[in-house]
Parts: structure tokens; C-alpha cells; sequence
């Protein structure tokens, strides 16, 4: 049952984590904001999907987070890539874009 | 899983509240800062509230999710499946009860009889070095093994390089007096090294001593605990005082601590004699005449190896010893060695009978799992429909499984608790009520090992019991059944599946119920051996003149005749007579014969086992004469002997024994007894022993101190007891009076172990038997309440009722056959394991068969026919109607 929502997931990581790489620390609501500026209504992202995400990236030891306030003055979660984050971020963004280069070349040769 | 994000999880675990708080959190925040978003871009508020809950998505499943990645969640998920398989079983009572109970029954009844089991055969006897501790043994060609010679043992102690030490011991009975109410007690006089080998160590005092094994060194005893606290209220100022036992003072040296298991004697030597479990020690003192070179077989000899030596080394070197020995003495016969692990020789006799208890009661437990399992398939198809609307929800097939296994394992769980309860009264009885023949009784309790057992055994029911239903529920079509067609194909193939099951049940269960029927056969036969005496109206008790005041013969008998005379002259006695041993209570005092003028080498004469009796002994038990007479009052004193057929026939074969003569023993100058007459055989030994050959001396020739007054009268003897004891005390007043007992029960009591076993098995056999009943009756109730349409239009086409139920008898008989088709290789391999068990029956008896192979199909019927009646009663129309 779990194949399809696994590959969304991981996906969903990297994205988190790309973004808190070049954007810094930011709350739940900035990094989902941040990923649906960037798809630019090209991807039907259900916000609240991104917190197991977070949790899961804590558990990891990829990002850390700290309360902070928000713009509407609200205590949020903000969010941070750590060190490893960023070797992860590294090897994921390569392997990706290893993956689509050999899919890509795939559909080539079959077009 | 890394150990970073294990200790984070575990964290999430721990922490779960105050993070699910800082989640609410955070969510909250988010959603504010979407409708504030949405506010901004020019929605009223009402509606950017919604529109910020959509582009969320779902709060709850944001949660769930986040939690599931923050704790364990397969472990979350699986407590979630106990909670909810709780509240599962507790919704369906009278299954839940039903499983448990038959669970507990099975689990409890395994597990006690394993544990005894376990510490009869498997675990390390309680001593040191358990492993290198062995018994000697000798053997003759045509007898034995039994205990061995202290001459023997002497040369093997001079000559062996594989033993620490060997040890001997001899089980002496002894009256204590001057400690208020005399008492028999059982003496073991041992090899002061014993002990400490057996790990014995003193709680007040101290051990024997090496040099303590001389005669007049003698006089020195440590008491066992048991005996210290029953008879001396655990005085601890008993050491150094003088005990008086057969009236020769005995200085108490020392008590054993409490945590010492003496092995019971009579687990120690290979052939049947009375229960010794030992009282106190004392120093085995040797005399020469306890040295002599040929006879004096009676030591039992318990040795430690050495370390490193193994067994068979052991094995090998004592029997070139031996063999040296036999070329230095002479007239000794091929008489070999047998050394035997400690722990193998104890559970001898009883291990076999308690594997055959294991099996039984463990196919008691497979049944019941199998019904049980049974039972949850007939609620999984109850529960399709329940099953399916989860799995549209969203449940894994593998979450479904899960849940049926995890269901399953709780019952066990729970069964299994309950288990302990029932394995700990079974304990207590098989202690209570247990037969002698196991050894080591008195370490049994309920610890952990019984408890891993337990467990295992509860793990492996609940898979057995869940693993049908969820591999069915695993490959079932669950959509079909959602459109409603699937559920008549699920009903098919379950209903197939079990009374497949139960045609298994009933398999195991007739091969149980034929071994029953074997064993119940066999007991009968013990009962109806021909005993070669009447029981009828005999009381017996065992009595001990022994001590300085009776050493002297003469008076031992004077005593003696006054006791008779008075018993004989009470009201309704017939014979009063005296025997150094009763029938049926084991090997006596046996001797090698020695036929005047023979010239059969000294250890392959034929062996008697000699008795004295007193001349009304064979009229009190009526030994039929064969020829010649017995004795009379005149030959008290006259060197004659009367044989029993069987020691007739091989001291003198095909010839007329009537007034040749025989010695007892190989000694050429031993007194020779001359033949008066034969009687018939007697089961010497015990019931299932073959007949012993036995010669029987006028009481006084050989008189010993211990030996068993025996009374017949007319009408019921017990009414006697008490006035044969008071005249026993009215002439000495230090003698025990030792337990009264009819003939009866004496026959009953040699039984005794063979019809432990016989109850237990019937037991369980009727235990699967009615388990294997209840299979076939819910699978035709089943059938017939899911028939009942089919049923009813039968019933309206005309077919009579009477069909109806002969039909449901029929599948029932269908699946009977099919079980006893499996019965039949069971029985077969049941048949060869049993064989040693049976006696005066084979292990393919057919009466025995046919009576269980009745046993299974009246069961099956008589289960069928409540739900075939049902069937025969269908209302055509209600059952229409219902359609």
C-alpha cells in the first residue's frame, strides 16, 4: 500500500530540505508556502502533509528546530538544515538528478 | 535504524504528550497563518477559515502521520490491535470463555506434566558434577543387572583409574525408640564419602568421617531434615546426644541442611523393591562376612567419574578390572559390570510413562487449538463484512492478518496465564497422588523454566489458532463479498476447510482414545494375571523385632508365637502366619541353588528367591500344594524346604523333587535343606513380572527380624487392626506398628503406577474425544443453520424429515471416515511407542481398536444428531420466507 505515498514522501524531503538550504530557517507554513511558489501551482501540495515529513527529518538529525515567532507574532516552530542535512541534501539532489537523466534518456530513446 | 534515530524515537515515545502538544501547536499557528494569507488576498473571514483547513488538508491524519514517524509505530500499531482484539473478545463472551478454559486446561495440563518430565529426564539432578555421578551395576547372563558385591567393589576401588570415588550404600530399616511412639525408620548405612559427593552439606554438626566405617566406630548418625523437625522439633541441641535405635545407642553427629534431595533407594537399583526414601545415615561399616568373595549382592554403588574420563572409557576399563577380578576368584560366574549415568538410571522407569502422559495430553492441547481455530473461522466469515469495510478504510491486507494473529495471541496469552493456575493444582496433585515410580517428586515447583514453557507453548497455540483464519482472511477476495456474492463462496471454502479440520481432530483424537483402549486392556489383564493366591479376607502389617533384646533367635520366636497365639485366639480368625515377604512387593532375598551331588557351575545355578514362612502361610493366602506337603508345627526345626513349581522344574528338570536335597548359596559346606513338597506358583515380584521361583523355609530356620504378620478371617478383617495391634504392643511395647493393609490392597498398591498412567491417559483420551465431538457438532450446526433455505425447500418438494437427519448424520459419518483415515498411520506409530506399556496385548489388538474406533463414531453421531433433529424440524415456510 505504501509504494506511492513512499516515493511522494521522499520527494517531499528533499524539497523541505532544499529549501531550508537556500532559503534558511523557517517555520511550517514559510516551507510549504516556499514549495508551492516554486511548483507554481503545478503540484496540489495538502500542507499538513509536510509536518510527518519534518518529524521525520528531525528524527534524522537533518534539520533541528527552536521556537521563534512568527509574523503574526505567534510562537512557531522554526526549522534549520544541520550539517548533515546539507551532506544529504548533496547526495539526494545527485542521485536525483542521476535518476532523471537516465529516465530522461530512456523516453529519448523510446520517442 | 540508526542508534540516533532509535534514542529520538524512544524520546517521541517517552515525551509523546508534550510533543503532541507542541504539534497542536504549530498546526494551529500554520493555520492561522493561511487564513490570514487568504484574509488578505480579500476573503471574509468565515471563508478563509475554510479554504486554509483544505489547503491543509486533514489535521488529524497530519497528526497521525507525524506520530507515526516520531514513537515505534509497529509497536504502537500491534498494542492497538491487543486493545482492540480485547475489546473484540470481550463482545463475544461465551467464545471468549470456551477458548480460554480449554486453552488453560491444555496449557496447564502440558505444562505440568512437562515439568515433571523435565525434572525426571532433562534438567542436571541437584547435585555436584551431576553429569559425572553414575551407578554400578553387575550382571549375570541370564540376570540382572542388580546392585553389586562390597568385595567387588573393594578390587575395583584398588584396581580402577576412572572413578574420584565409589560409594556404596545399603538401605537398612531400624526401630527408633525411647522418642515417645516407636517408628520404623529407613537407615541408609553409606560410604561416608557419599555425602559430600552428593553435595550434602550439615546444617548443625557434621558429616560422617572416612575413618568412621569400622566396626565400633560405628555407633554414629546424621539425621535427615525432614526427620529432624518431625521427630525431634528441629531441636538444635540434638547433636551429641545418644538416639536409640533397635535398642543400640547411636550418637547424633550432625542434621543434613534442609536444601539436600536424597535420591530415593529404590531409583537407584534396577530392580523392583519397596519405596526407601532415607530417614537418616549412618557409616557403611563391612564385616568380613560382608566382604566375602562370591554372594552379598545388595550395595547399590553410586561413583563420580574423574574429570575427563568419559563413560564409555569408564565403560571399558572397569571391565578389564572385572575381567582381571574374574581370573583371580573363582566361581563368580560371567558376571559383568554396568556403569550407568546417575540421572538415567533414577528416571529409568518412569521416563517412558511420562513421554506417553506428554503426548497424550499435548494432543489434548492440539485439538483444543485446532477447535478454537475452528471457531474463529466461523466468526472470520462472520466477520467478512467487518473485514472488508476495514480494508476499504484503508487497512493493509497485512494489517488485517496482523489483527487476527494478534487477536488470537492475546486469547492465548490470557489462556495461558489462566494455564498456570490449573499446571499449578495439577502439580500439587500428580505430587499428592503421584506414583513412587518417579523420582525426584519432591523438587517439583512452578518456576521459571516452567514459566518459559508456559509461554512458549501459549505463543505456539495462539499462532496455531490464528494462522487459519488469517491465511484464509489473507487470500480471500474481500471486495467480492462487498457486492454480497463472495460470502456464499467464503461460507463454501470455509466449511470445506473445517471439516477438514475437524477430520484431523478426530484422527488425533481416535489414535488417543485406541491407546487409552490399549492401556485400559492391558490393565485389565494385570488384573485378571493369575496371582497364584486369594486375597480374600487377609490383613498383613510389617513388623521389626530387631535390637539386643531380640538378637538372640529363640526369643525373637518366642515373642513371636505368644503374638500369634493370642491373634489366633480372636474372634473370626481362620490362620495367622508370618513371611519375611509378602507377594507382590518386589525381589525378596535371592540365592543362587545348589542341588546336592549338581554339578552346574556356581553362578548359573538356578537363583530362588527364598522366603520363610510360617505352615499356615500357604493356607492363609491358599498357595495350592502340587505334591508332597508343607510344613507342619513339627518342622520348625527340621532343615526341609518347600518349592514353588517353577524352581522345581529347574532344579531338577523332568524329575520328582520330593526328598532330594539343595543349598542355598554356592558354599559347599552350607546346610542342606531336603525337599518336602511343591506349591504352586506365585507372582513373587509384581503383576507384570514373570513368576519368580521361589523356595520357601520354616520361618524359624531363617527367621529375620523384619517380616509381615499375616491374619485371614472369616468376614471383613479391617474390624481386627486395631486389637492385633494391641496385642502386638501388650507383649512389646517398642515395636512400630507398621501400616495395616489387606491383601488388597497390597495387590493395589502394586498396580499403582500402571493405573496412575491408565487414569491420566483415559483422561485425556476422553478429554480429545469430547473436544473432537464439540469440532463435529459445530461444523454440522453450522451447516445446517446455513442449509436451512436449501433445507426447507427440500422439506416443501416432500423429501420426510427422517431424510433430512440422515443426511446430516451421513456428512457427519463423512467426516469421521475421512478422520479415521488419518487415525490410521497414527495409530500405527502410537502402536510401536506404546508397545513396552501393554502387557498381555498387542499394540493391534482388535478388540481394542473396534471399541475405540465405537468410541469415535458414536461420539460423531451423537454430536450430529442435535443438529441434524434441528434440520429434520426446519419450518418450510419460516426457512423460505427467511430466504
Amino acid at each position: 500500500m505504501a509504494d506511492q505515498s513512499e516515493v511522494q514522501y521522499g520527494t517531499l524531503d528533499l524539497m523541505v530540505l532544499k529549501t531550508l538550504d537556500s532559503l534558511g530557517p523557517l517555520h511550517g507554513y514559510g516551507i510549504a508556502r516556499r514549495i508551492e511558489q516554486v511548483a507554481q501551482g503545478s503540484l496540489a501540495l495538502n500542507q499538513g502533509t509536510i509536518y510527518p515529513a519534518l518529524v521525520r527529518l528531525e528524527t534524522k538529525g537533518w534539520i533541528s528546530s527552536d521556537w521563534g515567532t512568527s509574523e503574526n507574532n505567534r510562537r512557531a516552530r522554526f526549522y534549520a538544515i544541520t550539517r548533515s542535512g546539507k551532506k544529504q541534501l548533496a547526495a539526494e539532489a545527485e542521485s536525483w538528478a542521476r535518476t532523471v537523466a537516465i529516465v530522461n534518456r530512456l523516453l529519448e530513446d523510446h520517442s | 535504524m540508526t542508534l540516533r534515530t532509535i534514542r529520538w524515537r524512544l524520546w517521541g515515545s517517552l515525551a509523546k504528550r508534550n510533543s503532541d502538544a507542541r504539534l497542536s501547536e504549530e498546526i494551529q499557528t500554520h493555520l492561522e497563518l493561511l487564513t490570514a494569507e487568504h484574509v488578505a488576498n480579500g476573503l471574509p473571514p468565515a471563508e478563509a477559515q475554510a479554504a486554509a483547513r483544505r489547503q491543509f488538508g486533514g489535521v488529524d491524519f497530519a497528526k497521525e502521520r507525524s506520530r507515526d514517524e516520531r514513537g515505534f509505530p509497529f509497536i504502537a500499531s500491534v498494542l492497538q490491535d491487543a486493545r482492540f482484539a480485547l475489546r473484540q473478545l470481550g463482545r463475544a463472551p461465551s467464545f471468549t470463555i470456551t477458548a480460554i478454559l480449554t486453552l488453560a486446561a491444555g496449557i496447564g495440563g502440558t505444562t505440568a506434566i512437562f515439568s515433571v518430565l523435565d525434572l525426571v529426564a532433562i534438567r542436571p539432578l541437584s547435585y555436584p558434577n551431576p553429569d559425572r555421578l553414575v551407578v554400578l551395576e553387575e550382571s549375570l547372563p541370564n540376570f540382572g543387572p542388580f546392585p553389586v558385591s562390597a568385595a567387588d567393589t573393594e578390587f575395583w576401588r584398588r584396581e580402577s583409574t576412572s572413578f574420584n570415588q565409589i560409594s556404596l550404600i545399603i538401605p537398612q530399616l531400624g526401630n527408633l525408640t525411647g522418642e515417645g511412639e516407636p517408628e520404623r525408620l529407613q537407615i541408609g548405612a553409606a560410604t561416608p564419602g557419599l555425602l559430600p559427593m552428593l553435595g550434602a552439606r550439615p546444617a548443625l554438626g557434621r558429616l560422617l568421617l572416612d575413618e568412621e566405617d569400622v566396626p565400633g566406630r560405628d555407633r554414629v548418625v546424621v539425621l535427615s531434615d525432614a526427620l529432624w523437625k518431625r521427630r525431634f522439633n528441629a531441636d538444635r541441641s540434638i547433636v551429641g546426644r545418644k538416639i536409640s535405635i533397635d535398642g543400640n545407642p547411636y550418637e547424633v553427629i550432625g542434621v543434613l541442611a534442609p536444601g539436600f534431595h536424597a535420591p530415593n533407594v529404590k531409583h537407584l537399583i534396577n530392580i523392583p523393591v519397596d519405596e526407601m526414601v532415607l530417614d537418616l545415615w549412618k557409616p557403611l561399616a563391612l564385616t568380613p562376612e560382608d566382604r566375602r568373595p562370591v554372594g552379598g549382592y545388595s550395595y547399590v554403588a553410586v561413583a563420580q567419574l574423574k574429570p575427563g574420563v568419559s563413560l564409555p572409557a569408564a565403560r571399558e576399563e572397569l571391565a578389564s578390572v572385572q575381567s582381571r577380578l574374574l581370573q583371580q576368584v573363582r566361581g563368580k560366574g560371567d558376571l559383568k559390570t554396568f556403569v550407568v549415568p546417575l540421572q538415567d538410571q533414577m528416571a529409568s522407569r518412569s521416563r517412558g510413562s511420562l513421554l506417553l502422559l506428554l503426548a497424550a495430553v499435548s494432543v489434548v492441547l492440539l485439538i483444543a487449538c485446532v477447535n478454537i481455530a475452528n471457531l474463529q473461522l466461523a466468526r472470520s466469515v462472520a466477520r467478512v463484512k467487518e473485514m472488508t469495510v476495514r480494508e476499504a478504510l484503508g487497512a493493509g491486507r497485512s494489517r488485517i492478518v496482523r489483527q487476527l494473529l494478534v487477536e488470537n495471541l492475546v486469547l492465548a496469552f490470557i489462556g495461558g496465564i489462566a494455564a498456570l493456575a490449573v499446571a499449578f493444582v495439577a502439580l500439587r496433585l500428580i505430587v499428592a497422588i503421584g506414583p513412587a515410580d518417579v523420582p525426584r517428586l519432591d523438587e517439583v515447583s512452578l518456576d521459571g523454566r516452567l514459566l518459559g514453557f508456559a509461554t512458549l507453548v501459549s505463543l505456539a497455540s495462539g499462532l496455531l489458532i490464528g494462522l487459519v483464519p488469517a491465511w484464509r482472511v489473507g487470500r480471500a477476495d474481500l471486495q467480492a463479498s462487498l457486492k454480497g456474492r463472495g460470502e456464499t463462496d467464503a461460507h463454501v471454502s470455509a466449511a470445506r476447510l473445517r471439516s477438514m479440520l475437524v477430520a484431523c481432530e478426530i484422527g488425533l483424537s481416535a489414535a488417543c482414545v485406541i491407546a487409552g483402549a490399549l492401556l485400559f486392556q492391558s490393565f485389565a489383564a494385570l488384573l485378571q494375571t493369575h496371582t497364584g493366591f486369594v486375597t480374600d479376607a487377609v490383613i498383613t502389617t510389617a513388623l521389626n523385632l530387631a535390637g539386643p533384646a531380640y538378637q538372640d533367635p529363640q526369643r525373637r520366636m518366642a515373642l513371636l508365637d505368644a503374638v500369634m497365639d493370642d491373634v489366633r485366639a480372636l474372634p473370626s480368625v481362620r490362620y495367622v502366619a508370618v513371611s519375611t515377604q509378602l507377594p507382590l512387593t518386589g525381589t525378596g532375598a535371592m540365592s543362587a541353588t545348589s542341588v546336592e551331588g549338581g554339578t552346574v557351575p556356581g553362578m548359573e545355578r538356578p537363583r530362588a528367591d527364598v522366603r520363610s514362612v510360617s505352615p499356615d502361610y500357604f493356607r492363609a493366602i491358599e498357595v495350592p500344594l502340587k505334591t508332597g506337603r508343607t510344613f507342619e508345627a513339627a518342622d520348625r526345626d527340621r532343615n526341609v524346604t518347600v518349592l514353588s513349581e517353577e524352581l522345581a522344574r529347574q532344579a531338577w528338570p523332568a524329575q520328582d523333587p520330593i526328598g532330594r536335597r539343595l543349598r542355598f548359596g554356592v558354599d559347599p559346606r552350607a546346610t542342606l535343606y531336603e525337599v518336602i513338597g511343591t506349591v504352586g506358583d506365585v507372582r513373587g515380584t509384581s503383576l507384570d513380572q514373570p513368576l519368580t521361583p521361589t523356595a520357601y523355609v520354616p520361618f524359624p530356620q531363617r527367621s529375620q527380624a523384619i517380616f509381615t504378620l499375616m491374619v485371614k478371617t472369616e468376614r471383613d478383617p479391617s474390624v481386627l487392626i486395631s486389637r492385633v495391634g494391641s496385642i502386638v504392643r501388650a507383649h512389646e511395647p517398642e515395636v512400630p506398628l507398621g501400616p495395616f493393609r489387606t491383601m488388597d490392597d497390597v495387590v493395589d498398591l502394586s498396580v499403582a503406577p500402571r493405573r496412575f498412567q491408565l487414569q491420566l491417559v483415559a483422561v485425556f483420551a476422553s478429554l480429545t474425544a469430547v473436544l473432537s465431538g464439540l469440532g463435529v457438532f459445530g461444523v454440522m450446526a453450522y451447516s445446517v443453520a446455513q442449509r436451512r433455505g436449501e433445507i426447507g425447500i427440500r422439506l416443501a418438494l416432500g423429501i420426510p424429515p427422517r431424510e433430512i437427519l440422515l443426511r446430516v448424520l451421513r456428512d457427519a459419518l463423512q467426516i469421521t471416515a475421512v478422520g479415521l483415515a488419518i487415525a490410521a498411520p497414527l495409530a500405527w506409530l502410537a502402536g510401536r511407542f506404546l508397545r513396552s506399556f501393554l502387557y498381555g496385548v498387542t499394540p493391534y489388538d482388535p478388540l481394542a481398536l473396534t471399541a475405540a474406533v465405537a468410541i469415535i463414531v458414536v461420539t460423531a453421531l451423537a454430536a450430529a444428531a442435535a443438529p441434524g433433529f434441528r434440520a429434520s424440524r426446519v419450518n418450510p415456510m419460516v426457512a423460505l420466507r427467511h430466504e
